[in-house]
């Protein structure tokens, strides 16, 4: 009849097993239910029907005659109910009104109870009725379908993107990363970071910052602040230039209302001395783990990251002149910020309080996080929640100092006349350019071009950028590293610096550097020379018309020309001379590692 | 928890004044956008003062979107003032130097 299939839609077509050993019956239910657009099974007894179902289990309603050979309609019903993993309506056909009664009174779960012969209206209702439910029940379905597969992708999505995420973020991530940290994220994203590298010139770079908000949005903006931190912190920029590229950076990728608080921390450990930049984040400290006391606070001095403009953004920076038993703690907000039940906040105070209770246990993280726990309570993080903590003491640098070469030292003429080949390059850097230029990460970048790597490039590294930092400090701005002996004296010094250098109009600094191959060792010489006060723009010649560059300090340069740069210097290159009157620093080391041997010229490794 | 937040404004002579109260936080997110969308959008807004004296608490979600309306704002010409900003809030725009973005008045 499928002019009368037509007449139904194919979402109310029932699939409607009858069962009856009733051959009668099972005609009449069946034409009935033809006529009325459903598709309809047989089965004779409660057996057939099961094996039915098991086969295929999408009947939405059950038409079953009480008493049946093999199994009967009470077990059947049983059976089904079990079987059924979701609501599907069942008649039960009684052959007379007693029994109907009989069966109703069982209670075996039936939803509906017919008497013989079937009265056709009633059956239509029922049929309706059971339509209406199975209409539902797909709708239901598919909806928790459409929910289902939408979790499971969403939730492969984010297994994915937090993989991919935890890989960039801990990409090149160091092994012995001299940091300890906690990091404590909200949810399945962490909208925290702290990274922390050493440069080649032997500076210790280190980030804690922490995104706008949680989740997915605040780790993706990161990812700009890895990218630029690490190459910059690798290639040993000055802490005001790896700022300003990270608020640059932060400013055209962000979305508007979207930014980073961050400390930023450069760590010169030959020197023990430090600059931190805070935008945004809450108060880092300095303490002496022993005595248990706070020497001194890094207030947030800016505004968060990627905001201000790179004409508004200032990139000054704060100073300490350190002790090895010191050690720098930072946290972001999540921390300060951490509510307990009543809805009162750890704050500051609650921060230091740990820092310096002379009861707290060696282990300054694990005392955080323990007391960060009780007073939260059961209720847990809300915000992301990390501390960055930086013994200093584990900064020394690792550097092997340097030797005086056993036979006659070479004189450099020699050296260069008798090298079978080499590198010579001169750079200079004069005027106003002086103060934006950054000319050790340029050379010691030329050095990894050249395929310097090892430990004495490192050693190299760190020379290139003392003596550039001497030359610019005491020779072109003329401070006095006296000035630097107190803490207090410290920040004087970098205000003056800061000062002279706004106000610097002439300068020039050289550097003439050869690498000389000679019998199967690299010599290096770096010669650094700087016009000094009073000197002008004029080139540099030979030094010997050179008016003292200190009036009534030229007896002994060395006290104001030379600070502990020097000193390290001294130690770390074969050998360290002055000419022009201590204008030119010159250094040697003597590079025999295999991976130089091998020839300048291969890629550098970049470890 | 973070549901207590509320915003609502009054108009006067092209100042819209911004009250809002409680704790305003990322799931608050929503409401505040529609709200500084519609004072922003008000031809006849000039200047939109945001009251701080009933705000308890803002996160940095918070202060990201007193960004977004200052941003609005400055595309339409339009003052931003944050004032009576007290306590942990005024503590909160301190550590982030919003003195910096904004004029904030006692």
């Amino acid at each position: 009849m499928p002019e009368l299939h037509a007449a139904i839609t194919p979402q109310d077509r029932l699939h409607v097993l009858v069962v009856d050993d009733d051959v009668t019956i099972r005609r009449l239910l069946g034409s009935f239910l033809h006529a009325e657009g459903h598709t309809v099974s047989f089965a004779e007894h409660g057996g057939d029907a099961l094996a039915q179902f098991e086969r295929d289990s999408g009947f939405d309603l059950f038409m079953i005659d009480v008493t049946m050979p093999v199994m009967d309609g009470l077990a059947l019903c049983e059976a089904l109910k079990d079987r059924l993993d979701r609501w599907v309506p069942i008649m039960m056909m009684s052959a007379n009104a007693a029994e109907s009664d009989e069966v109703e009174g069982l209670d075996i779960g039936a939803d509906y109870y017919l008497t013989k012969p079937i009265s056709f209206p009633l059956l239509r209702a029922r049929v309706r009725a059971s339509q209406r439910i199975a209409r539902l029940q797909r709708d239901l379905e598919t909806t928790n379908a459409r929910l289902a597969d939408y979790y499971n992708r969403s939730r492969a999505d984010s297994d994915l993107a937090r993989e991919l995420l935890d890989r960039l973020l801990h990409q090149g991530e160091e092994k012995a990363l001299e940091a300890r940290y906690i990091l404590n994220p909200a949810g399945d994203f962490n909208g925290d970071i702290i990274l922390s590298i050493r440069s080649p010139s032997q500076r210790q770079y280190s980030l804690i910052a922490d995104a706008t908000g949680h989740g997915l949005p605040a780790a993706l903006a990161l990812m700009p602040v890895v990218e630029t931190f690490s190459r910059l912190a690798r290639e040993g920029y000055s802490l005001e230039t790896v700022v300003r590229e990270l608020n640059a950076r932060l400013r055209s990728s962000l979305p508007h209302g979207r930014f980073v608080a961050a400390t930023v921390v450069m760590v010169e450990p030959h020197i023990q001395r430090m600059s931190v930049w805070n935008g945004g984040s809450p108060s880092a400290y300095v303490i002496d783990n022993t005595a248990r006391t706070i020497v001194k606070r890094f207030q947030p001095r800016h505004p968060p990251l990627g905001i201000l403009s790179d004409d508004d953004f200032d990139a000054r920076t704060q100073h300490l002149a350190y002790r090895p038993e010191h050690t720098l703690v930072a946290c972001t907000d999540g921390v300060v910020e951490a509510e307990a039940a009543d809805g009162t906040m750890f704050g500051a105070r609650g921060l230091e309080a740990v820092l310096t209770a002379a009861d707290r246990s060696e282990d300054l993280l694990a005392e955080l996080g323990r007391r960060l726990d009780a007073f939260t309570g059961a209720d847990g993080a809300r915000d992301d929640r990390s501390v960055l903590l930086l013994p200093l003491a584990n900064l020394t640098s690792s550097l092997p100092e340097g030797q005086e070469p056993s036979a006659e030292p070479h004189s450099a003429s020699d050296v260069t006349s008798r090298a079978t080949g080499g590198w010579y390059f001169a750079v200079g850097v004069r005027g106003n350019t002086l103060k934006e230029a950054e000319l050790a990460p340029i050379i010691n970048g030329l050095f990894g071009q050249m395929g310097l790597s090892g430990e004495q490039a490192d050693r190299a590294h760190v020379c290139v950028t003392e003596l550039i930092n001497n030359a610019i400090d005491h020779g072109i701005l003329g401070l006095d590293s006296s000035l630097k002996q107190t803490p207090d004296g410290f920040e004087a010094y970098f205000r003056e610096r800061r000062k002279r250098l706004r106000a610097l109009r002439d300068g020039v600094i050289v550097i003439r550097t050869h690498l000389d191959q000679l019998d199967d060792a690299w010599h290096l010489r770096v010669a650094v020379s700087d016009s000094g006060e009073g000197f002008g723009a004029a080139p540099l010649r030979d030094g010997a018309n050179r008016a003292p560059l200190f009036a009534g300090t030229a007896s002994n340069p060395d006290s104001v020309r030379h600070g502990r740069g020097i000193h390290l210097v001294r130690r770390l290159a074969d050998r360290l001379a002055f000419h022009d009157d201590g204008a030119t620093a010159e250094f040697h080391i003597t590079v025999t590692t295999p991976t130089a041997a091998a020839g300048p010229g291969s890629p550098s490794s970049g470890n | 928890m973070g549901s207590d937040f509320s915003v609502s404004y009054t108009l006067q002579e092209g100042v819209a004044m911004l009250q809002l109260r409680g704790r305003f936080d990322f799931s608050q997110y929503s409401v505040f956008k529609a709200e500084q969308e519609r004072v922003t959008d008000r031809q006849d807004v000039r200047h939109i003062v945001m009251d701080f004296a009933d705000l308890n608490y803002l996160d940095s979600a918070a202060l990201g979107l007193l960004l977004v309306l200052q941003e609005r704002a400055r595309e339409r010409d339009q003052s931003v003032t944050i004032r009576h900003a007290r306590g942990l809030v005024r503590d909160i725009l301190d550590v982030a130097h919003f003195d910096r973005l904004f004029v904030i008045e006692d």
